[in-house]
């Protein structure tokens, strides 16, 4: 038989592009882009866009040699984004600053922002950890890391994280999703149906969902939003959309499939899921926005929403949905974020 | 009994009515009519021994899938209700009769007997082999129509490749065991098990959760970078692999395995259309919790003892190094700028 099923035969090469995480920053989107070599390893671009009528501008920015977990703002608009290897890189001018090393230009590409790295350690109460991030998310105080064994930490400066709050549990996986904050508290959200709440000014606590206990340890929390009156709108596996205000928390909506991003976009809010884009009117309803696109985290860049395309055209190709809505125009375009 | 068991008494009702008299136009529209009203009432809890279980999303999908493919099929002319197979109707709506706690607790005495082995030592007999595969009806061959096609067709399945993997019937993905964080096979339809995923994005998705316990589990293994590496043992790697296997074989969401149309799959595009694609455990979603707890581990068990049955097998055995970390660069060389 010539029949060749062998899932691991690369394409093109070797090289496959897959997008990471995006997030906004100073107005423009930024994506983070996985690239697999041929031996397997992971390396990461940062990639910064600018939407140009109905073309989305694309300038890569700087190349790192280990997997992007996450990518964020400051209030400043500045990006930082953290790898697996424990490296917090950002475009922030730190070059005077002690520590930081400033990351080597890609000779192929010129007037680009200046990059800085430096490695991170995870000390917790009993010494330094073995961790992997998940998530960022800059607070007042620092930028909050989530990790794949259930525990936040806070980053100001230095070289290393403290530890912020445990929700470690041995024999249950799964980490931190998502941190978000709302106008009066931060929000944790993650497996074993994490749901950890900080008010401005106040500590870290737990807040039960609208499950049975028995439950709680299978929920998995994916991702939330700040909705219409200041609480916590948030996704969890399987589709419900779950309502936190203060410590009471409700589901207020079931939306018909996997969602995996939940954004507000020109004043309505919207999850996106494996099976399209669903609004939330608040009302209970779901509505069907666009029907059988697969989308991933999504993001409101002002006159579009752009979200992972979770089945881009090819192997070879990062690719988003970008849905396109200003006065006289209403489109759903799949650009290309870069491919091999 | 519950209501929501009696609205799905309505509804099987009114297919039957429906499948008598297919000329019947009065019928064939109050079927359409009570799918319509029921497509969103799920049965939210059942009752073991006297005690009422809530049912959670994850234990939903099957039907919610079910009722997809059915909405599909009403709302294209050329096909009418004697299309649907009885078991989509059966799957879409379940009566309480056909929860069968009989079948349930049969499965979880197994599992808990299957959890008593040993992975590393246990050998299974045959029956409970089969017994579990029929459980499982695995995912792997559910994949993108082409994969299927050929995995049918390749009468090379048996053949070794200890690179490849231990073909097609089980999850531990062979970039798994090598360690690799560069799994194919999940980028494009064509490619796909999971069609729908990529594996560096979709933080909350199994595949993201997958990916990061491998990088986790990596990282922990690897311990102070400073220090010269240690090859783990294959065992060792494994023993891990089980933790992550579990979780995500007791989270994953249960569908049934169905088709729709009584012609079956006659090609690629009926088949992207109208298959309902399953990860079934027994009686999907009418376990609790602590059951489904007992299948996955013990789902994940009998995989990894085939699993080492054929890396034994394929003279590689347990007590073998396995070489995660030889390959790792000490210099890095910059990729290639992508094409934007």
């Amino acid at each position: 038989m010539s029949d060749d099923i062998n899932p691991s035969t690369p394409a093109h090469g070797g090289r496959r592009y897959q997008l990471a995480d995006l997030t906004m920053a100073a107005g423009v989107p930024w994506f983070a882009v996985h690239v697999s070599d041929e031996s397997g390893h992971t390396s990461s671009w940062i990639i910064r866009g600018e939407l140009d009528g109905e073309h989305l501008r694309l300038q890569p920015q700087v190349w790192v040699p280990d997997a992007i977990q996450a990518i964020v703002s400051d209030s400043d608009g500045q990006v930082w984004a953290i790898t697996s290897e424990d490296e917090l890189i950002t475009n922030t001018d730190l070059g005077q600053v002690a520590g930081w090393r400033q990351v080597t230009p890609h000779p192929q590409l010129n007037a680009r922002d200046e990059w800085y790295s430096r490695t991170l350690g995870y000390v917790a109460t009993d010494g330094q950890s073995v961790e992997l991030a998940e998530c960022l998310c800059w607070a007042s105080d620092g930028l909050l890391i989530g990790t794949f064994s259930r525990r936040l930490y806070r980053w100001t400066s230095g070289d290393v994280a403290r530890l912020e709050h445990d929700d470690h549990i041995v024999g249950t996986l799964g980490g931190v999703n998502n941190i978000v904050q709302t106008q009066d508290a931060i929000y944790a959200l993650g497996y074993a149906g994490l749901i950890l709440r900080r008010p401005v000014g106040g500590t870290w606590h737990r807040i039960d969902g609208p499950w049975p206990t028995e439950a709680g340890a299978f929920i998995n929390m994916i991702a939330g939003v700040e909705g219409p009156r200041g609480e916590l709108w948030a996704i969890a596996a399987g589709g419900s959309v779950v309502s936190v205000a203060g410590d009471v928390t409700r589901t207020i909506a079931q939306v018909p499939g996997e969602p995996l991003g939940i954004t507000r976009f020109q004043r309505q809010w919207f999850v996106s899921t494996l099976d399209g884009c669903y609004e939330l009117p608040g009302d209970g309803d779901t509505v069907l926005i666009k029907r059988d696109i697969l989308m991933g985290k999504s993001i409101d860049a002002g006159n579009c929403l752009i979200a992972v395309d979770a089945e881009p055209q090819h192997a070879d190709h990062a690719q988003v949905h970008l849905w396109l809505r200003t006065r006289n125009r209403d489109a759903w375009l799949r650009p290309i974020i870069c491919r091999a | 009994m519950n209501s929501s068991f009696a609205a799905m008494t309505l509804m099987r009702n009114a297919y039957e009515a429906a499948l008598r008299a297919p000329s019947d136009a009065v019928a064939q529209a109050a079927f359409v009519a009570a799918h319509q009203a029921q497509q969103h009432t799920f049965v939210d809890s059942f009752d073991v021994a006297g005690i009422t279980y809530p049912r959670t999303d994850g234990h939903t999908l099957s039907e919610r899938e079910a009722r997809e493919v059915i909405s599909r099929i009403l709302s294209n002319p050329a096909y009418s209700v004697s299309d649907l197979r009885p078991s989509v109707i059966e799957a879409a709506y379940p009566l309480q009769a056909d929860v069968l706690r009989a079948e349930i607790e049969a499965t979880v005495a197994r599992a808990d007997k299957i959890n008593g082995l040993d992975w590393r030592t246990d050998a299974l007999d045959a029956s409970t082999k089969q017994a579990m595969r029929e459980l499982l009806r695995m995912p792997t061959l559910a994949g993108g129509y082409k994969i299927i096609s050929q995995v049918r067709s390749a009468a090379n399945a048996q053949v070794l490749n200890i690179y490849r993997g231990y073909d097609a019937d089980h999850l531990i993905p062979d970039k798994a065991l090598r360690g690799s964080l560069h799994r194919g096979q999940s980028f494009s339809l064509d490619q796909s098990y999971a069609t729908f995923m990529q594996d560096s994005q979709n933080r909350g998705s199994q595949h993201k959760f997958v990916t990061d316990a491998q990088k986790h589990t990596r990282k922990r293994l690897r311990g102070d970078p400073t220090l010269l590496a240690k090859n783990p043992t294959t065992g060792e790697y494994l023993e891990h692999v089980l933790e992550w296997m579990t979780h995500v074989y007791t989270t994953a969401d249960l569908g049934v395995d169905v088709a729709v149309r009584n012609s079956g799959l006659a090609n690629s595009d009926e088949f992207k259309r109208f298959n309902v694609k399953g990860f079934a455990l027994a009686q999907a979603g009418f376990m609790t919790w602590n059951e489904r707890k007992s299948v996955g581990r013990a789902v994940a068990m009998v995989l990894l003892i085939e699993a080492r049955e054929f890396y034994t097998a394929a003279g590689w055995p347990m007590d073998r190094e396995l070489p995660l970390f030889y390959d790792v660069p000490s210099t890095v060389t910059q990729q290639p700028v992508p094409v934007t």
